[in-house]
């Protein structure tokens, strides 16, 4: 029998959440409105699953310190993020301080059952788009190699490292072939690597795209 | 404040201003030399005023000088002749038993001592007789000699008269009396080329002197110019010195007191700007935190509900008109969700104060970076605070998104590269933004976004400035934000967490 605990100051969400749960089968379900009578609630119940919010009434994204604490005292903790804030940066936070998903609030709720599924799992899951979007992300914003890369050069550089050739990633990007060698000639004065042989290492073991 | 069509105004003449800086550097002595003597200036007109008068002067003593000098020199002569024949006669009278060449050489030692005349004496043979007299003393006599136009001017007719030196009845010589004005001439011209030398000499120290006076006396009118270019450009800051001339003075201080009413019209209009964006900014927010929060919250209760409604629908045998209506719903849902969530973005980055503006920028720009043939964007984001308040925090924000928005819809750029570093200077930090692409230039006239002037407005009310201006191969827009430091601790309503 699965155990879920949901932590939101929406009723209404609380609400909705059970009926999804209602449907999928589960009936056992906490639940909690603030940070800290979130973490007393999972402390004392060891929820399979936590479904929580990040934003609480007078505390922007306390939502990330439950996450945490959570984490920290159950590793195996299965923590499903249910949040309004689409932005990658947030969903990255979320997802480092613990979270295993997140899901938009206005996802389809076959997208949260899904994600709900995956996690139920201990499996990580994220939407293509966000998932898309917190690798942008990071490829970007962080000090790393491929910083200086542009989008089509990550998202290039992703592909090769999952073993795709040139045609088949112009394909998928809908790109000429002569682009993409183009980009590739860039990525490697960019990163200053030789050989294509070496720049297919380097995709797979600094794949800008593996997000989470 | 600025129109859209007002940044094209003020970019064409500012091209042609820079076109035609680097000859005016090189000019620029020439040009202050000339303007230092143009007759347009105000100074040399009036030493020119001086010297015309002057020389009406000078004009009008050489008058007097030259008739004065006529009339002593005609009566000088006229007396000398006088004497002269006065002398001869009595000569005559008196030396008739002289032997006669004894008589002649006699007469004629007499009258080197008469002024203004000159005497020849020839005997019966018409053979000039000489007194033993040294002729350096006879040439000694002759006056400095005067310029010829001088004589001229001032020389009366010459005399000329014959007395016959008769004795005895006989003829033995004839006494020839010339009037002779060339030394009285001298005396007139070594009195005038004195004057004339004195007064010359003294003008020109005059002269000199009025120069270098009207030059103090009319030095605060650079300076006014100078401050009512100040005022043009928006520098209010000027401040004029008060000159010691009552005058100029009187304009200095009404210069001061105007610049002091457009600085402080000019900060009352920048605080209500700040005030109405502030007061717009968090109207935005709180209509976003409801959207966000409530309406999210709610319309995911709606959608799930739906969503189970149309899920026990389908498994109800004859369940297929009410699956059909909770579809409906369903659909009518995301459409609201989508609605809120366009809505959200319009009214204001949800991130924006919640994670470290530098991520919310990065975010900003993975969105923009190459979308749909797009040109790519290179960053170079320095290391920002978290956040520099709500107000600057999304000033930044918006300008990054207009500035690229601009250059990516308008540019046809390939590349667009984004610099935006903090700038800590003593007494002074600010934001500087840099915007530059490889597209297509500015084009005239230009035609800036009403999101653009929008950010003019919002930089300006800041105290900031917003420049949009031509570069090699592009356009560059560079923004500057002054940095007010109590605001920059995020003492906000919306404080940042960053947990």
């Amino acid at each position: 029998m699965t155990s879920v605990l949901i932590v939101d100051d929406h009723s209404m969400v609380l609400q909705g959440c059970r009926r999804v749960l209602a449907d999928m089968g589960i009936e056992h379900v906490y639940e909690a409105t603030t940070v800290v009578s979130g973490y007393r609630a999972f402390l004392r119940h060891h929820p399979d699953v936590v479904i929580a919010d990040l934003t609480f009434q007078g505390d922007d994204l306390g939502g990330l310190s439950l996450i945490r604490r959570i984490a920290s005292s159950d590793r195996k903790a299965r923590i499903l993020v249910l949040s309004m804030h689409n932005d990658p940066a947030i969903v990255s936070r979320a997802l480092e301080s613990g979270a295993l998903s997140y899901v938009l609030k206005d996802m389809s709720s076959s997208e949260f059952s899904t994600a709900f599924e995956k996690v139920q799992l201990g499996e990580p899951h994220l939407s293509h788009r966000l998932a898309m979007q917190v690798a942008m992300l990071r490829a970007k914003g962080d000090d790393s190699a491929t910083k200086d890369l542009t989008s089509r050069e990550v998202q290039i550089l992703s592909l090769l490292g999952k073993g795709n050739s040139y045609d088949k990633i112009a394909a998928k990007l809908g790109i000429s072939y002569k682009t993409v060698t183009n980009a590739c000639s860039s990525i490697r004065a960019k990163l200053k690597i030789n050989t294509l042989a070496e720049l297919i290492r380097f995709a797979i073991y600094n794949d800008p795209g593996r997000g989470s | 404040m600025t129109t859209p069509a007002s940044i094209g105004a003020e970019t064409a003449p500012d091209r042609r201003e820079r076109a035609a800086a680097a000859p005016a550097v090189a000019g620029g002595r020439f040009e202050a030399l000339r303007q230092f003597f143009s007759l347009r200036s105000l100074r040399t007109r009036l030493v020119l005023g001086v010297l015309a008068i002057d020389l009406a002067a000078a004009a009008l003593t050489g008058a007097v000088i030259v008739l004065k000098a006529r009339t002593a020199t005609k009566l000088e002569i006229a007396s000398s002749m006088q004497l002269a024949e006065q002398v001869v006669s009595d000569s005559i009278r008196l030396l008739q038993d002289a032997p006669a060449p004894l008589l002649l050489k006699s007469i004629d030692l007499h009258f080197q001592s008469i002024r203004h005349v000159k005497i020849e004496v020839a005997d019966a043979a018409g053979r000039p007789v000489l007194s033993a007299l040294n002729p350096d003393a006879r040439a000694r006599q002759e006056a400095p000699d005067a310029p010829a136009w001088f004589s001229f001017l001032i020389a009366p007719p010459i005399e000329v008269q014959n007395f016959p030196v008769v004795i005895r009845g006989e003829s033995i010589g004839v006494v020839t009396i010339r009037s002779e004005p060339s030394d009285e001439i001298g005396e007139a011209w070594n009195y005038a080329y004195a004057l004339i030398v004195t007064t010359f000499c003294l003008n020109i120290i005059v002269l000199g002197a009025l120069f270098l006076f009207f030059g103090r006396v009319l030095a605060p009118l650079p300076r006014l110019v100078a401050g009512l270019k100040d005022l043009e450009i928006k520098n209010y800051a000027v401040r004029l010195l008060r000159p010691s001339l009552v005058e100029l003075a009187t304009i200095t201080d009404h210069f001061n007191k105007a610049a002091e009413a457009l600085s402080a019209a000019h900060d009352a209009n920048r605080s209500l700007t700040r005030k109405l964006l502030t007061a717009q900014d968090d109207e935005r927010r709180r209509t976003a935190l409801e959207l966000h929060d409530e309406a999210g919250a709610c319309l995911f209760a709606l959608e799930v509900n739906a969503t189970s409604i149309l899920n026990m629908a389908r498994r109800l045998p004859d369940g297929a008109h009410i699956s059909e209506r909770a579809q409906d719903v369903v659909a009518l849902v995301e459409t609201v969700q989508g609605i809120n969530r366009r809505v959200l973005d319009r009214l204001r980055p949800m991130a924006l104060g919640q994670i470290p503006l530098k991520q919310c920028l990065i975010k900003l720009l993975v969105d923009l970076d190459g979308g749909e043939g797009g040109p790519a964007i290179d960053q170079a984001i320095g290391d920002l605070r978290p956040s520099y308040g709500p107000l600057v925090d999304l000033t930044i924000y918006r300008c990054v998104q207009e500035g690229l928005l601009n250059a990516i819809r308008h540019a046809h750029a390939n590349r667009i590269t984004i610099a935006l570093n903090e700038r800590d200077e003593p007494g002074l930090s600010s934001i500087a933004i840099s915007i530059r692409d490889d597209g297509i230039g500015l084009r005239q006239p230009l035609r800036a976004g009403v999101g653009l002037s929008g950010m003019r407005e919002r930089v300006e009310a800041l105290s900031g400035s917003f420049e949009i201006k031509a570069a090699p191969g592009g356009v560059v827009l560079a923004i500057a934000l002054p940095l007010d430091r109590a605001e920059a601790q995020g003492e906000a309503p919306d404080s940042p967490t960053f947990s």
